[in-house]
């Protein structure tokens, strides 16, 4: 009858053991996780004075990974590939969108990392980062990911404040490449709104990724539209990837004229593109000035992410 | 007094009328707020608000019996269209200075799916990715009797400055591509009609922005 008891006995704390230990595993979930990034073009035209706020999203399959911890983050920034180029920055709070994305039928939850600039700015910058990677240090360890592009541009002000130059209009134009809608030209109205004549003499775009064939700008009488092929637009066969004819703009606008002008463009950076910044630069009684607009979203299109643009990183959890 | 206040009465009268005739007689061309104009690429299909009576009725006896749940006629499966959509911002300068103005656009002032339905049926049509065939087809939603119905998922935003120059409109349109199923359903119990009614679904492909500014009257 003792021998029994004890067998019982033995029997009740070898379950509890095995339900204690199955909690403990349980609550410290597995030992490893992924983490991956949707690479992007991250662009910031702001004054030297502004501080500037960048959301990242990064996704986990993990819930309960020390990485969406905010106390566990010491350290963070972007750089470049070399590490040349590092923007520090300060982590102001890490949310879960609710967000899923299935990769290979895994399941990865999006949390947005949400991050303000630390670099404190006297005069302009041009930061230009065509592979940027998030760095991240906890504790124990360090998490390098690739975010996609950065182009940051710190100005001393956004224009002349006289309003010499107008945008009148701005519009893209998109064409399907290999099965992909891309951004091939811009539709640019530009009005002169002085009593004096004046020259554009320079158009950039603030996105890494794309340049302006500025020796291939047309003149247009009329406006087109976002769909129309950029080829018969231009009267020739034209290849958006390939180097930019990159000569001087001498386009000139007589007191209150109007001229529309149809920028070709060259993806030159990877990450694909939908919503960038332009500067045009302008001479105006022998002063050179600078029209600014900081952000524009072109277009937006249901595209299809693609598995080998997804890196997927896997840390230890601790 | 007894005349001012017949006046009154008479004004107010003839207010109320016109203000119904301007509301009974707005309406939307494309029976889908937010799009202004469909143009369909294959020319022979049109939209469910340029469907005649007869076709609709005669739609309706195309529709096979059922046991149980919904029984669909398809007038058109996805079929690709371009469509302009609303004016998203408008702003007006009517001073003699520069008006600086910061804009935020939300993906949510333009939604992405519209389902107009006719009041008699209330249903979830589903038809996610355009260019994938309809799965699921139709499916009974009990409980709250919506007519029309959008809804939208991802958000991006976009912010922008602007100065806009004296006497002067900046606004901001959208048009894109798109892609439209409509048809008319039946729902049977026991092999008993319960419901029936016409529903159009446009699931856009595209979004294309276009920024544009105009010369005001002095």
């Amino acid at each position: 009858m003792r021998k029994r008891n004890i067998i019982f006995a033995s029997l009740i704390g070898v379950a509890v053991l095995v339900f204690v230990l199955s909690i403990v595993l349980f609550s410290k979930g597995s030992d490893t996780y992924k983490l991956t990034t949707i690479k992007q073009a991250y662009n910031v035209l702001s004054l030297v004075n502004e501080k500037d706020e960048i959301v990242i999203p990064i996704y986990s399959n993990n819930k309960k990974c020390d990485f969406v911890d905010k106390k566990k983050v010491a350290n963070c920034s972007i750089t470049d590939t070399l590490e040349d180029n590092v923007f520090k920055l300060s982590l102001t709070d890490i949310t879960s969108s609710g967000n899923v994305l299935k990769i290979s039928g895994e399941e990865f939850y999006e949390y947005e990392y949400h991050f303000t600039f630390l670099g404190e700015y006297t005069e302009e910058v041009r930061s230009l980062i065509d592979k940027a990677y998030l760095k991240i240090e906890l504790k124990e360890k360090e998490v390098r990911l690739c975010i996609g592009s950065l182009s940051y541009y710190k100005v001393l002000n956004y224009g002349d404040g006289i309003n010499n130059l107008d945008l009148v209009c701005l519009k893209a134009i998109v064409n399907e490449l290999d099965d992909e809608k891309t951004i091939v030209g811009v539709v640019m109205g530009l009005k002169n709104n002085s009593y004096d004549g004046l020259t554009i003499s320079n158009i950039n775009l603030l996105d890494v990724n794309l340049k302006a064939s500025s020796g291939e700008i047309k003149i247009i009488n009329e406006v087109p539209s976002s769909t129309d092929d950029i080829s018969a637009l231009l009267g020739y066969e034209y290849k958006v990837s390939g180097v930019a004819i990159d000569n001087a703009l001498d386009i000139s606008l007589d007191s209150y004229e109007v001229k529309y002008l149809l920028v070709p463009l060259k993806r030159v950076g990877d990450v694909y593109t939908n919503r960038f910044g332009l500067q045009i630069d302008y001479l105006i009684n022998g002063k050179t000035m600078t029209y600014y607009l900081d952000d524009f979203l072109y277009f937006k299109a249901n595209q299809n992410l693609k598995l080998e643009d997804f890196e997927i990183f896997t840390y230890e959890n601790n | 007094m007894r005349k001012i206040r017949i006046f009154i009465i008479l004004f107010a009268f003839v207010s109320l009328l016109l203000s119904s005739f301007v509301f009974f007689n707005a309406y939307i061309k494309t029976g889908h707020d937010n799009f202004q104009e469909i143009t369909f690429d294959d020319e022979n299909v049109v939209l469910l608000v340029n469907r005649s009576k007869d076709e609709i009725d005669s739609a309706y006896k195309k529709i096979g019996k059922k046991i149980f749940g919904w029984s669909t006629y398809y007038f058109n499966i996805n079929s690709k269209a371009e469509y302009v959509g609303d004016t998203l911002m408008s702003r007006s300068n009517r001073t003699g200075e520069v008006l600086h103005f910061s804009y935020k656009l939300r993906e949510e002032d333009f939604k992405t799916t519209s389902l107009k339905l006719s009041a008699g049926i209330d249903v979830k049509v589903t038809a996610q990715n355009s260019k994938k065939t309809l799965s699921g087809v139709i499916n009974p939603s009990f409980g709250v009797n919506k007519t029309n119905s959008t809804s939208n998922t991802k958000e991006e935003i976009t912010e922008f400055k602007i100065d806009l120059a004296p006497y002067t409109r900046v606004s901001l349109r959208i048009s894109g591509d798109c892609y439209v199923t409509s048809g008319v359903s039946k729902y049977y119990l026991f092999g008993i009609q319960m419901k029936k009614g016409d529903w159009e679904r446009i699931d856009v492909e595209t979004m294309y922005y276009e920024l544009y500014e105009e010369i005001l009257e002095r």
